[in-house]
């Protein structure tokens, strides 16, 4: 349960806090249908939390995405370069890949 | 939707050029062939355009793919026939299999380090020998 502002509490109704005991109860197919998110508890000591892999995989998206923009962000020359890009992209100054190795082609021949 | 329309921004071009002219001229053999590669793979993507490769923030039009070797930043350009625009060329990657590394970066840039003091954690040139760590 997580305090938001003004002090209601959010009680998110996908995480469920359960014993250790749950997990003797899942198998195959229910984890298969498996939309929670359980917190595995041994009596109020959180131990473990399992959710569903593709909301893993969203996760692990979601934290890349982040980390690959503060790389970018903390490479100045880089950020710039891609903000110079879009800038070249909005003023139509851009050609397509095959235009330019063929016309680099035909300058060398 | 494999085999899709590539195009670069002036500011791509010039990169992978110098690339090019750097290869013939044998100075460095090895972006050129990684670039070139890399737009092959792009332009055959099966989704260039999945979440996972997007940037976020002002940047979530912006997406990424690099390949150990070259980095490409590119967008997307019209929507009934998406075309892949290649913003930026750039070989100063960071390495996929160290992704927390940015992390590190970040603190050792000394951006932080009057926060760090502040709460009474050793900023990293207040190492015992004096020497200012640095990432490999």
């Amino acid at each position: 349960m997580t305090a938001i502002a003004g002090g209601i509490p959010y009680i998110d109704p996908n995480v469920e806090h359960v014993g250790v005991s749950k997990l003797r109860t899942l198998n195959a197919t229910n984890l298969s249908k498996f939309r929670k998110t359980f917190v595995i508890q041994d009596n109020d000591t959180p131990l473990a939390v399992l959710l569903n892999y593709e909301q893993f995989l969203i996760i692990q998206s979601k934290l890349q995405s982040l980390l690959n923009t503060i790389d970018l962000l903390m490479r100045k020359e880089d950020a710039q370069a891609v903000l110079a890009g879009l800038a070249d992209l909005e003023a139509g100054r851009a050609r397509s890949l095959g235009e330019i190795l063929a016309e680099k082609k035909e300058q060398e021949s | 939707m494999a085999g899709q329309r590539v195009v670069l921004t002036e500011k791509a071009e010039r990169t992978l050029i110098a690339l090019r002219d750097q290869a013939r001229a044998r100075q460095d053999t090895n972006s050129f062939p990684a670039t070139r590669d890399l737009l092959v793979e792009l332009e055959n993507c099966a989704d260039p355009f999945a979440p996972a490769r997007a940037l976020v923030g002002g940047l979530s039009t912006v997406f990424q793919i690099d390949n150990g070797v070259i980095r490409l930043y590119y967008t997307r350009l019209g929507s009934t026939v998406p075309t892949i625009a290649i913003l930026h060329i750039t070989h100063q990657i960071t390495p996929r299999t160290a992704p927390y590394s940015v992390f590190a970066q970040l603190i050792l840039s000394g951006r932080y380090d009057d926060l760090f003091r502040k709460l009474g954690v050793p900023v990293p040139d207040e190492c015992q020998n004096g020497a200012k760590p640095t990432l490999q």
